[in-house]
């Protein structure tokens, strides 16, 4: 009996921490969720390298930033993975059509984090994606919007290093008839490198991406003089 | 404490049950669609499905929910679950989207070069980079289906139709010279430089009733809205010599363009067959200004002026020993403007003033002939959106053209007043069927007679990138000035065109093949042959003919590295009774097969674009006056093959091509026709005027940061 009522206690006892824990849970579960999750994608994120794999992050990120509603890095993130599947696809996707749905996600990311360089430094590689679809044709109209996107990039964080980067590469892979080249993209790659050795992202969900690249290219270029 | 322990996690185990949920993926056809996004709305569930379609994922979610399917470029599917634990399996049949893009494009007897739509046969840099046509649009134009090689005087000559049956509009005008001044048996290049259009619809029959005054063809020109940037040019070139600087602001650009040409140097080393005096110079300059008035509203100006001599001796036919010297001198004056704008979420206003002045003063051995033809016109269009893409178009026009020619101290002129207005709606039934109905009403003061020309096009889209058009309609032209000086009773000449065409386009192969039907009437007739050159002849209009062929297209841009290349074949059948013709022939400017191949190659080595054209034609009819059949001879077949090389380098920082070219490489001797002296005991040959020319060009660009 007594034994019974301790039982009986107990259970009560039980089911009272497991109501006011899974309370507390469910409550920072919300944000614990969120954080969890972003980190799991930024993490294959930054393993990866395909297509494939890109495409499915990036739907991913779409989901938590269709669940979210309010956050701008998910729908900034599925945008980003977007554009650069158009960039290194081989598989013959309708890339003007992936470049229109990562445009769709970085608007929405614009609308809630508004004049934000990193969003404008993304808007620049779509525009290099639009290019990259039919150079000969676009390089007009697309090169231009690439330079104004960068520079509002800029404009609005000059520490960020990111527009420095996006605008070192471009220069890089633009053949050397065209005023592009490793040589004349060197100092561009050396300015970004600056702004990543003082760059701290501002929580450790936010854009940190390029730095590696930029340290390999560095040494690729400096290396071969 | 242990059973309890158990209880507690069976507790929890009922209240946050696990679904697995999982499914397939696929098209309409069965088709698995790899990496689409499967998510259970409004949670982070949900996965992307793997290369077979399949997707799986686990939820803690309960209750009534909706699972939403998405993948880029089809309708999102959404399906209403039930979850309470255990697997469920949905499988979703996407269906692709048919968005603005996708809806099918009315093309019957057009060919469209754009760099703003998809499904176009050309890009605008393509008419830049076909060898052999020397940037000149027109040049381009003649390695397309449907036109023939005319290369002894200048014009498009489609599907049997005379050059005259041919306008060039820009910007929704009519542009009253499109060539340069006419000179003997040489085919003057066009006026326009093509990097000035964003937009070019040549189309070779079953044109929009926004078009009118042309039997055969439209070349349709849109020019190009604000300049990208500022930059500035220097172009050098064996045959002379020119700048341009274009400024950019905000909503602003101005582009001045200017040059000199003098083929003196150039026709010293490059031998001409033409007994030159005074080879070709001149000077010409352009102003291009655009103004962005709003998100949507533009103002464009573009104004152009050109003046030029030269000086030959033509051989006198008739007396062999004697050269009639040809001098001509000639101005020439060009403006158009225009305003558009969007209003509401569905209007869109355009109007446009354009006028032109075209002046040649010219003598051949002691005849003075001058001409002044002038042309002002302005247009209205309103156009609403209906639903969806669907259009309704109102518009009208109103020229007044002035002639006027003297020869020696003999002079006449016509004053005359056009005016045009049509209706036409292009509506899209489904996304797969299309359809323009059109029509359009003319008066021509001076013939004092009006006319009503039904237009419509149709189109459908059979597969995902194929397409079958029929386009039929009425076109009528007003009489050419030359007949209409002492008949002004003169009706409008007709054409009546049926056109049935099969196309299919995906971003590397078009193909086309194009059935055409053409019927010509009321065609002007020469009735009196007066002894006396004084008196001017009678005509009428019992005039008629038929044209009808079959035009084929193919592109590759795909199959070969690096390679471009298209294959246009037209074959024709026309005959008409015409002017002073006798009977119904075969017209000089027809021939039943025309082919041209053009091939580019881009070498990213040495930064080289290569290409080449060849073009064959069989020989066309000529006039023999010992001959009793009318047009009973033929010429010879035409050859042609002409190289293009365009290096991509740097010069001093500056972005600079190098364009060399050769037409006619191997020398193939070609006769487009023969003349004949007056008795009919002398004849000679019409040939090109130098049997190879080549061609030298720098182009820099400068750029500023």
């Amino acid at each position: 009996m007594n034994n019974f009522f301790f039982l009986n206690k107990g259970i009560v006892m039980i089911k009272f921490i497991i109501v006011l824990f899974a309370a507390v849970s469910l409550f920072a579960q919300d944000n614990d969720k969120y954080i969890t999750a972003m980190k799991d994608n930024l993490e294959k994120m930054n393993t990866s390298f395909s297509s494939a794999s890109f495409q499915q992050i990036a739907n991913s990120f779409e989901r938590i930033a269709k669940a979210e509603g309010d956050k701008w890095l998910p729908y900034y993130y599925a945008a980003y993975l977007l554009t650069l599947t158009t960039y290194i696809d081989s598989t013959g996707i309708d890339k003007d059509a992936v470049l229109d749905k990562a445009e769709e996600l970085l608007s929405l990311a614009d609308s809630l984090s508004p004049d934000n360089s990193e969003i404008y430094a993304v808007k620049a590689m779509i525009a290099q994606g639009r290019l990259i679809v039919d150079p000969q044709n676009r390089w007009m109209k697309y090169g231009q919007l690439f330079n104004n996107y960068i520079n509002k990039s800029k404009e609005l964080d000059p520490n960020n290093p990111r527009p420095d980067f996006l605008y070192a590469q471009n220069i890089m892979h633009t053949p050397e008839q065209f005023g592009g080249g490793k040589e004349k993209a060197l100092p561009h790659f050396k300015s970004a490198e600056g702004k990543y050795n003082n760059f701290k992202p501002e929580t450790e969900l936010h854009p940190d991406w390029g730095r590696e690249l930029t340290m390999e290219i560095l040494k690729d270029i400096e290396g071969n003089e | 404490m242990r059973f309890t322990l158990l209880l507690a996690f069976s507790l929890i185990g009922i209240s946050f049950p696990q679904t697995i949920i999982s499914g397939r993926v696929t098209t309409s056809n069965g088709k698995p669609l790899f990496a689409a996004n499967v998510v259970l709305k409004d949670t982070y569930d949900g996965a992307s499905t793997n290369e077979d379609g399949t997707y799986s994922f686990t939820t803690f979610e309960s209750g009534e929910m909706i699972l939403l399917a998405t993948y880029i470029g089809y309708k999102p599917e959404e399906r209403k679950i039930n979850i309470s634990g255990g697997s469920i399996t949905v499988d979703f049949v996407l269906t692709e989207t048919a968005g603005e893009l996708d809806q099918v494009v009315i093309s019957a007897g057009s060919f469209e070069a754009s760099d703003e739509k998809k499904s176009v046969i050309l890009k605008p840099l393509d008419i830049v980079t076909t060898a052999g046509a020397d940037a000149d649009v027109y040049g381009v134009l003649q390695t397309l289906p449907g036109t023939q090689t005319i290369g002894e005087t200048e014009g498009l000559f489609v599907r049997g139709g005379s050059a005259y049956e041919s306008k060039t509009i820009i910007d929704g005008m009519i542009v009253q010279n499109p060539y340069y001044s006419s000179v003997p048996d040489i085919p003057a290049r066009g006026r326009f430089s093509p990097f000035i259009f964003k937009g070019t619809i040549f189309s070779t029959g079953g044109y929009s009733a926004q078009y009118g005054q042309a039997l055969s063809s439209a070349l349709i020109l849109n020019s190009q809205d604000l300049a990208p940037r500022t930059m500035s040019a220097i172009n050098l070139m064996a045959v002379g010599l020119g700048g341009a600087h274009t400024q950019r602001w905000e909503n602003t650009s101005l582009a001045f363009e200017a040059a000199y040409y003098n083929l003196k140097p150039y026709f010293e080393v490059q031998k001409q067959r033409t007994d030159w005096i005074n080879p070709p110079y001149g000077v010409e300059g352009n102003i291009v200004f655009r103004h962005k008035t709003s998100q949507t509203g533009i103002i464009k100006l573009y104004s152009s002026y050109s003046t030029g001599s030269l000086m030959l001796n033509v051989d006198n036919l008739d007396n062999p020993a004697v050269k009639d010297k040809f001098d001509l001198n000639d101005y020439n004056f060009y403006v158009n403007t225009g305003y558009s704008e969007v209003f509401g979420d569905d209007w869109t206003f355009f109007t446009g003033v354009s006028f032109s002045k075209d002046i040649n003063d010219l003598s051949i051995s002691n005849d003075l002939i001058d001409t002044d033809e002038q042309r002002a016109q302005s247009k209205v269009t309103v156009s609403k959106n209906i639903y969806s893409n669907s259009f309704i178009t109102f518009g009208g026009e109103i020229h007044n053209i002035k002639t006027e020619e003297s020869f020696n101290q003999y002079k006449r002129g016509l004053d005359n007043t056009y005016f045009a207005g049509y209706a036409e709606s292009e509506i899209f039934i489904t996304n797969d069927f299309a359809a323009r109905l059109g029509l359009r009403f003319e008066k021509v003061n001076i013939i004092n007679k009006t006319n009503l020309a039904p237009r419509t096009a149709l189109a459908y889209r059979v597969g995902k990138n194929s397409t079958i058009n029929f386009a039929y309609g009425h076109f009528y032209q007003t009489p050419e000035d030359e007949f209409i000086y002492g008949n002004i009773d003169l009706k409008f000449e007709k054409a009546t065109h049926y056109i049935l065409n099969y196309q299919y386009i995906s971003e590397d192969y078009t193909f086309r093949i194009e059935g055409y039907y053409k019927d010509y009437d009321e065609l002007v007739k020469q009735i009196t042959f007066p002894e006396d050159f004084t008196e001017f002849p009678d005509y009428n209009n019992s005039g008629e003919g038929y044209a009808k062929g079959i035009d084929v297209f193919w592109r590759d841009k795909k199959t070969l590295e690096f390679v471009d290349y298209w294959i246009s074949y037209s074959y024709l059948d026309t005959k008409r009774d015409f002017r002073e013709y006798p009977t119904l022939a075969v017209p000089t400017f027809a021939t039943p097969h025309t082919l041209s191949i053009v091939f580019k190659k881009w070498m990213p080595d040495i930064t080289t674009s290569l290409g080449f054209t060849y073009s064959f034609a069989t020989g066309r009819p000529y006039y023999n006056p010992n001959n009793p059949v009318f047009h009973g001879d033929k010429t010879k077949n035409y050859n042609n093959l002409s190289l293009s090389a365009s290096y991509l380098t740097n010069l001093l920082g500056n972005f600079t091509v190098v364009y060399f070219s050769v037409n006619n490489l191997f020398g193939f001797s070609n006769v487009f026709g023969y003349r004949y002296s007056t008795d009919g005991s002398y004849r000679e040959a019409i040939e090109p005027a130098a049997l190879r020319t080549a061609f030298l060009g720098v182009f820099i660009s400068i750029e500023y940061e």
